[in-house]
């Protein structure tokens, strides 16, 4: 199948009234858990996973789509209006968003934000369409050698470029690894750490991890500093046109963060945070009003946030046609996927086109409904903004516990959302990454599947992992970029060690 | 935000040295599984590769934990907001403890009552008040409404 006639096929799977409320309430669930302090888009999808499962794999994988692009828009929300980001795609709107709104121009802002917003993931659903079916056809040629490749590579990718020390990075990825061998193993079914409990030989679930990693932490640090949160400031639907001047500055970093984010959503690691800040180091080395970036331009708004948008859909394209997630809400996606009896990967597109293509097409519908929501209702996300702190962590917390149980019926899943809660709270002050965790319990089965398969196929040769030319040039890339820093590291640790690391 | 200060490097080195119990720990169970044979990898063998990773991670936090300049600190809340923490963290504890045993319903009330008297000055009655409605809601919703199962404990709701 085409792209174009793909596309049609897509658009015609999403316009049935079941797809296109799932694809509606993911916008308008993803808007407000990005607005929502408390909640970024991980911990917003992995809550509400449990829910999408009420529905046939199509409409519920439309949805988690929906709630993870939302989400991009309503971070930026929070951000703009009390210079608080709601994800940290959004750290670096706060600079001139917040500047902007004290100037009182919120609602122009906001606008811009939409806009660009829609631009950002509009176009990247095209690059998204233009590329999958290609990746996917490479995809076929490739065996477990060279899946073993990407899977593994693309994790130690991941756990270095996600920022922080090599430890920051290393440590929760071992972590990760380590809590996927818990359970029944899938050759020989023999059961690994369980220690004598039954329900550990399902394995630790993805929801309560990534719920207590990213849900519980971010809400032992909101309870630290309650009462030092801000009020946003009024916006009304009058206030909300963006001038003449706002809209034609705003074009050229419409262009160019596009084209970042949509990169930056093809690579292993957290791709719309990356590509917000790439873009917004962009504006001010290229923009004209570069001098005015950091002091409230619209430039150092536009650009960022058209950027995580693009990378929030053009991040679908390994997913979907790899199986690669290569972040923490693919992973939950594809986690999802597998639920569903689905296998992410390059035979999705012609063994569930339905799938592939619905999940492509919403993406285009669900940034229009995005436009549509946003600008109109801005009043409503303003006052959810309103919502005491008391009642929204409460809430919060009880969703929590709710979807955590309801995914397998078991209350060692909500003991294990507590005891992660806890890791990640103390991961989170020193600084580790959190996505290699998530990542390596999602890929670690994988890995291991891919890693026997291949010597099984080879006799026992272990050259195989490099024989091939895919596999080579993958290990290749994986080296080139690991190298480098790894050597930046220890020479930074001798000739700064007693300095410090920075 | 009342806060006290905690060496980010003892924070390392605390962090290096559980994870190198821990991957100790984790590496004697993998080797006590089987190895199988080279063309025929036994279950053992992915669990020694994930170990000798969190090894390599604990001994770079450990590693970094004494480079770290001893200025370099954390943030970490003290007096009352380390108070609240406590009793949020406290609370959510006692739920998972009582939800089997009330319920839903009712552990998600005393829950909610705890949570919102913790982080409110509200007035008792106001608290029980939205506890009722925030609980009764989140039944309603998920239980009755989507249908999701839930313990019911001994009042069987």
């Amino acid at each position: 199948m085409d792209p174009i006639s793909g596309l049609l096929h897509g658009l015609g799977v999403v316009f049935t009234f079941q797809n296109l409320l799932a694809a509606f309430f993911g916008a308008l669930a993803g808007t407000a858990l990005g607005v929502l302090p408390g909640l970024g888009p991980v911990a917003g999808v992995a809550i509400l996973l449990p829910i999408t499962f009420t529905f046939p794999p199509t409409a519920g994988l439309i949805m988690m789509a929906g709630i993870y692009y939302g989400a991009q828009y309503g971070g930026s929300t929070t951000a703009i209006l009390v210079n608080m980001p709601g994800e940290s795609s959004s750290v670096v709107t706060c600079i001139d968003g917040y500047k902007l709104t004290q100037r009182g121009r919120a609602g122009g802002v906001l606008s811009i934000v939409a806009i660009g917003s829609f631009i950002g993931g509009t176009v990247s659903v095209i690059g998204v369409m233009l590329f999958s079916p290609a990746l996917a056809q490479l995809g076929i040629l490739f065996g477990p050698a060279e899946f073993f490749a990407l899977t593994a590579g693309g994790l130690l990718l991941l756990s270095r470029i996600s920022g922080g020390s090599f430890a920051a990075g290393i440590l929760p990825m071992g972590l990760g690894m380590v809590l996927s061998t818990v359970g029944e193993e899938a050759v020989t079914a023999m059961n690994r750490f369980t220690f004598g409990f039954n329900d550990l030989s399902q394995g630790i679930d993805l929801v309560p991890l990534v719920v207590g990693l990213y849900g519980i932490t971010e809400i032992m640090f909101l309870v630290e500093r309650i009462k030092s949160q801000p009020l946003p400031v009024a916006v009304r639907l009058r206030d909300m046109l963006p001038t003449r001047e706002e809209l034609r500055r705003s074009w050229a970093p419409f262009g160019r963060g596009t084209i970042v984010g949509f990169i930056f959503g093809l690579l292993p690691g957290p791709s719309a945070t990356l590509s917000s800040f790439a873009s917004y180091r962009l504006e001010k080395g290229v923009s004209k009003h570069r001098d005015e970036i950091g002091e409230g331009a619209i430039e150092g708004v536009a650009g960022p946030e058209t950027a995580n948008n693009a990378a929030a859909t053009s991040s679908m394209v390994p997913l979907l046609s790899l199986g690669m997630p290569f972040g923490a809400i693919t992973a939950l996606m594809m986690a999802a996927m597998m639920v569903y009896g689905v296998q992410p990967g390059p035979l999705l597109m012609t063994d569930h086109p339905e799938i592939f293509w619905g999940v492509i097409a919403s993406m285009l519908i669900g940034n229009v409904m995005l436009l549509a929501l946003n600008i109109p209702m801005i009043s409503v996300w303003v006052s959810l903004l309103r919502i005491p702190a008391h009642i929204l962590l409460t809430m919060i917390l009880l969703v929590a516990v709710i979807g955590s149980y309801s995914v397998r019926n078991s209350m060692l899943d909500v003991y294990v959302l507590l005891f992660i809660g806890l890791i990640g709270y103390v991961l989170r002050k020193l600084d580790f990454q959190l996505a290699p965790l998530v990542v390596g319990l999602v890929l670690g089965p994988l890995i291991e599947k891919h890693m026997r398969e291949a010597l099984f196929m080879s006799r026992g040769d272990l050259l195989v992992y490099i024989s091939s030319p895919i596999a080579a040039v993958i290990w290749i890339l994986v080296i080139l970029v690991m190298v480098p820093q790894i050597k930046d590291s220890i020479l930074r640790k001798l000739f700064i060690g007693r300095k410090g690391l920075e | 935000m009342q806060s006290t200060q905690w060496s980010r490097s003892k924070g390392y080195i605390v962090v290096g040295a559980i994870g190198i119990c821990l991957s100790a720990f984790y590496l004697a169970l993998s080797f006590q599984m089987p190895m199988g044979r080279i063309r025929q990898p036994g279950a053992g063998v992915f669990p020694v590769i994930s170990g000798f990773f969190l090894l390599l991670g604990s001994v770079s936090a450990l590693w970094e934990g004494f480079k770290i300049r001893k200025s370099e600190s954390v943030e970490l809340p003290a007096g009352s907001d380390l108070k609240r923490l406590l009793v949020v963290l406290g609370g959510m504890f006692a739920y998972l403890v009582l939800l089997p045993i009330l319920g839903q319903l009712v552990s998600s009330t005393l829950f909610c009552f705890v949570l919102i008297r913790a982080l409110s000055n509200l007035s008792i009655w106001r608290v029980a008040l939205y506890a009722l409605l925030m609980a009764g809601s989140a039944y309603l919703l998920f239980v009755r409404f989507l249908m999701l199962p839930m313990p019911v404990g001994i009042f069987a709701f």
